[in-house]
């Protein structure tokens, strides 16, 4: 009897994926359904709103709060320039006049009686969004956004970092082994850069200053990753680090190697132009970092998938434990729970290693290898 | 209302990631849990109807039970009729994560903390609290505010008369923030506002066309005072109205239950609350899951709920390593590991949260992450669980404030009769010996405390049957749900190390008996069996105290366990020895001695 599996993350060399642009409300489409697009076209532009300044005019100017509209200068609605003066007083007889200027460059929102604060939102600015991936555009609304379909080539990682990015790939490192500093040069500046081992601290700091468009492979240390971001980082939700280059880990924490499938798509990829996602939510709605490419020429479509039955025979990968990245193939699916070492009952699939090694391993801890 | 016979009653959770389904039914004029089944919760993408996993738990319940409960068209059959059928079917959630709330309040522990606890009673995790006087400036707390997506924002500040700049300045902000509500484009934000009613008229006008308003009675009414219960019910009618009905799939759930769908938290607290204020028992009780630790105390009659919501052994375990600190997490295991190596393996689980340990090493670094969470949640709790700033409090806590000893924030862990963990990593450890490990290494209970685990957590669904029958709910807890493990006995006080601790006698009801005595450090189980009670009389060395006061001999009855009666003279707090090697070793015979795992590990 099959049993469902995490697929495990994808390395496939043509798939159809559906990437989504979310424009929310206030914002620009530049395409229509049936567009052909570019991963690198601008697709649509965000208007980001302002930020808000609340200026606290009545302490400043010594008025109880319901004074300062007296004191105004500037009434709901009126843009104002950095520096403008927004209201004064003079006290002592008229002979000192206290004057208070917006820091910010903006629209008056809120005048309070109450609270003696002026609210100055600045001016909304334009974020223009990519179409990421290169394919045919099949929603173009305001609500839904952008959504374009295409055939790519696809490589799914465990954890990324630092958010989108785009570049030309380029292979480096020795084989599987660590990406270090000296691995990197001048000629990787715009770039995405792929090693199969881990990458170094030393590797992340050197991209970050050559400029690298992204990082993609097996693995990194944990505390290398903080160092790397100043700070403790939120796994649940990635993507918005600002470490100055995107990193997509395909195994994830340690001292790994990518698998030899994802191994096998990178050289099909060098040279070519490839977007980059360095974003993952764990719940919620699970967002897997990745690379995606042009498709491989004259590889046959797949689907994609999240979720498969596993088999007798289907590919596995053990992701937990001391065997964590030992691959094989599934030979059997006892139909109980059985003990384990801990002393738990779990369901387990029996597994034997490319090593030659027959192993039950708690169906949680696999992943369909692809 | 006690519900007439016979009855058979369905009762679901929506948890998070599992929908869990119990049947409840009188047998020999007594209610019973019998049989139970589960599902995953199908609030998310690709299913987004939390019918489909409520009803697919149902199905596993009915065909565990070997009772039709849902037909063929996807109905619940009511009533119950022969082997077929239910008479109630009720329901709790926390699905979708649950009730989600940002706070605001003038002071932060004042107006603020009142309304947090407000909140948190009603059920919600709050995202953040925000004041006036939380060492951000105004610009801070609106990108904060605009970045969340609550479900329900709760304003309170200025006492009656009192305070009202600061409260018309926190509407300035929430309006300038224009916070969007998690669920439904179209829909606009509740605020509920519970602060100084002369205000109430501007905070309205700031909030026109932003947010939807609701007034209720300050929940600070004056410095000395406190008034949850109006704001409390006001949010869960619009978690009910708003939020539920907002979310996939649960106006459905909404008309197929025969009384309101709680927040799982909610009935958590209310069932804890009906065997307190039963069995008059001051009770811990904490819900360990992978995002969130829930801890709910009663002490006093006094009913406080915390939230930590980044605290948990999956999704959270990274931010509980944060947290704590890779050291902190490292001395509890019985073995050596880097650093290094322990927060790859911690960040691993976090980015891959389904897997389980497989391996015993593997376990123990689970079970070392979850101690530290539970240990970091138990110290939000009591820091929050204090009596009202600004007064004295004349209740038990207040005399012990002041004594330095056993004691977390406000909250005297000499005052908790009864400890009760659930959650998986507590609930389903492979041996009850490692629950109450981690129950006294984590809240370190002292004097004598019942320790307990939710078998199966239904503490949900038998708090939401305790709004109908607290009868029905009361008989199930007892002999189906709460599962004693045994009890900790503990001294409070500075303990030293190999010195004598104290000396016990303990006659069990069979006429055997066991004496000995402790030195400081040591740990040990004494066999009691589940069902078994004994006569226990406790000597502490002078100075200790283990709850008859400093130096004094307690006795009384205790009752067994699984574990049976634990002694722990490791002291209260720990000490750990600072070498590595003797750090491992002490570790080792602490687990040892509990049979928590084999030769300690």
């Amino acid at each position: 009897m099959p049993s469902r599996a995490p697929f495990g993350f994808a390395v496939s060399h043509r798939v159809k994926v559906r990437r989504r642009r979310s424009v929310p409300g206030a914002g620009e489409i530049f395409v229509r359904v049936g567009d052909t697009v570019r991963a690198d076209d601008v697709v649509a532009a965000i208007e980001r709103p302002g930020d808000v300044h609340a200026i606290n005019v009545a302490a400043q100017l010594g008025l109880p709060p319901g004074r300062v509209r007296e004191a105004l200068a500037v009434g709901v609605g009126d843009r104002i320039a950095a520096g403008a003066v927004i209201a004064s007083h003079r006290a002592l007889f008229g002979m000192w006049t206290t004057r208070v200027a917006s820091p910010v460059a903006g629209t008056v929102e809120i005048v309070s009686p109450v609270t003696g604060q002026v609210v100055v939102r600045t001016d909304p600015t334009a974020i223009e969004l990519t179409a990421y991936v290169g394919g045919e555009v099949v929603a173009a609304s305001r609500g839904e956004g952008v959504e374009i379909e295409a055939e790519v080539a696809l490589l799914q990682g465990a954890l990324g970092l630092g958010g989108e990015a785009m570049g030309v790939l380029a292979i480096a490192g020795k084989g599987d082994g660590l990406l270090a500093a000296g691995d990197l040069g001048e000629g990787h500046r715009g770039a995405v850069v792929a090693a199969c081992g881990r990458i170094s601290l030393e590797a992340m700091r050197r991209a970050r200053e050559l400029g690298v468009a992204a990082l993609i492979g097996g693995s990194a240390r944990g505390a290398d990753l903080v160092a790397m971001a100043g700070g403790e980082l939120n796994l649940a939700a990635t993507g918005d680090e600002e470490i100055g280059l995107a990193i997509v880990l395909s195994e994830g924490l340690g001292d790994r190697a990518m698998s030899a499938h994802a191994m096998g798509l990178l050289p099909l990829l060098a040279g070519k132009r490839v977007s980059v996602r360095g974003a993952t939510q764990v719940r919620a709605g699970v967002i897997r970092p990745e690379l995606v490419g042009p498709p491989v020429e004259g590889a046959a479509l797949e689907a994609e998938g999240t979720a498969a039955e596993a088999s007798v025979g289907s590919r596995a990968r053990i992701v937990r434990g001391r065997l964590f990245g030992a691959v094989g193939a599934i030979t059997a699916l006892p139909p109980a729970p059985e003990r384990i070492e801990t002393g738990s009952s779990v369901l387990v699939f029996e597994i034997l290693l490319d090593g030659g090694d027959v192993v039950r391993i708690p169906r949680q801890n696999i992943e369909l290898a692809g | 209302m006690s519900i007439g016979p016979p009855s058979v009653i369905a009762i679901t959770d929506c948890g998070s990631t599992t929908t869990k389904a119990i049947l409840v039914e009188r047998k020999g004029g007594v209610f019973r849990q019998t049989f139970r089944g589960e599902a995953p919760t199908t609030v998310e993408a690709p299913v987004e109807d939390v019918t489909v996993g409520v009803i697919a738990a149902l199905r596993d319940l009915s065909a565990r039970a070997g009772r039709r409960i849902v037909d063929d068209a996807g109905a619940i059959v009511r009533p119950a009729s022969g082997g077929d059928g239910v008479d109630l079917y009720l329901s709790t959630s926390s699905a979708g994560g649950g009730l989600q709330m940002v706070v605001a309040g003038v002071v932060a522990k004042l107006s603020a903390r009142s309304a947090q606890r407000a909140a948190l009673g009603a059920g919600a995790i709050v995202a953040d609290v925000v004041a006036c006087d939380d060492d951000r400036t105004p610009y801070e707390r609106i990108a904060r505010l605009k970045r969340l997506r609550p479900d329900i924002v709760l304003l309170a500040g200025g006492t009656d008369g009192g305070a009202e700049i600061g409260v018309v300045e926190m509407a300035q902000l929430i309006a300038a923030a224009d916070p969007k509500p998690r669920f439904g484009g179209q829909f606009t934000l509740p605020v509920v506002f519970a602060g100084n009613a002369r205000v109430a008229a501007e905070v309205a006008r700031v909030l026109k066309g932003k947010a939807e308003l609701y007034a209720v009675a300050n929940v600070r009414p004056s410095i000395e005072q406190e008034r949850l219960e109006p704001a409390r019910e006001r949010i869960h009618d619009l978690f009910l109205d708003h939020v539920m009905q907002q979310a996939p799939g649960f106006s459905k759930l909404l008309a197929w239950t025969d009384a309101p769908v709680m927040p799982t938290p909610s009935a958590v607290g209310a069932i804890l609350r009906l065997a307190s204020e039963r069995e008059k028992l001051d009770v811990l009780a904490v819900d360990i899951g992978g995002a969130t630790t829930d801890v709910f105390s009663v002490v006093s009659g006094a009913f406080n709920r915390t939230v930590s919501a980044n605290l948990g052994v999956s999704y959270s375990a990274a931010f509980v390593l944060a947290e704590a600190g890779v050291e902190n997490v490292r001395r509890w295991l019985p073995y050596r590991m880097s650093g290094e190596d322990l927060r790859d393996a911690v960040m691993n689980k976090t980015i891959r949260p389904t897997t389980i340990p497989a391996d015993v090493e593997d376990l123990m670094l689970e079970q070392a992450l979850a101690r530290e969470a539970l240990r970091l949640s138990f110290a939000q709790h009591a820091e929050f669980a204090t009596g009202l700033a600004g007064k004295r409090v004349d209740r038990s806590f207040d005399e012990n404030l002041s004594s330095g000893r056993a004691e977390e924030g406000g909250l005297r862990t000499m005052a908790i009769d009864l400890l009760v963990g659930s959650g998986g990593v507590l609930a389903h450890a492979p041996r009850a010996a490692q629950t109450a490990a981690m129950l006294v290494d984590s809240f370190g209970p002292a004097g004598v405390t019942r320790i307990a685990k939710d078998s199966i957590f239904m503490l949900p669904h038998l708090g939401v049957l305790s709004q109908l029958d607290p009868q029905a709910a009361r008989e199930v807890l007892e002999n189906d749900c709460i599962v004693v493990l045994g009890t900790c006995v503990a001294p409070d006080g500075e303990v030293r190390p190999g010195k004598p601790c104290l000396e016990f006698s303990l006659e069990r009801a069979d006429g055997t008996s066991e004496r000995g005595a402790l030195s400081g450090g040591e740990i040990v189980a004494v066999p009691l069996a589940a069902g078994e009670e004994a006569e226990l009389a406790v000597s502490p060395r002078r100075g200790l105290d283990v709850g008859a006061g400093a130096s004094k001999s307690w006795r009384g009855r205790v009752r067994g366990g699984e574990v049976g009666l634990i002694l722990d003279c490791r002291g209260r707090p720990f000490v750990f020895a600072r070498d590595d090697d003797e750090r491992i070793a002490a570790q080792r015979r602490w687990l040892g001695a509990l049979g928590a795992f084999e030769g300690g590990g």
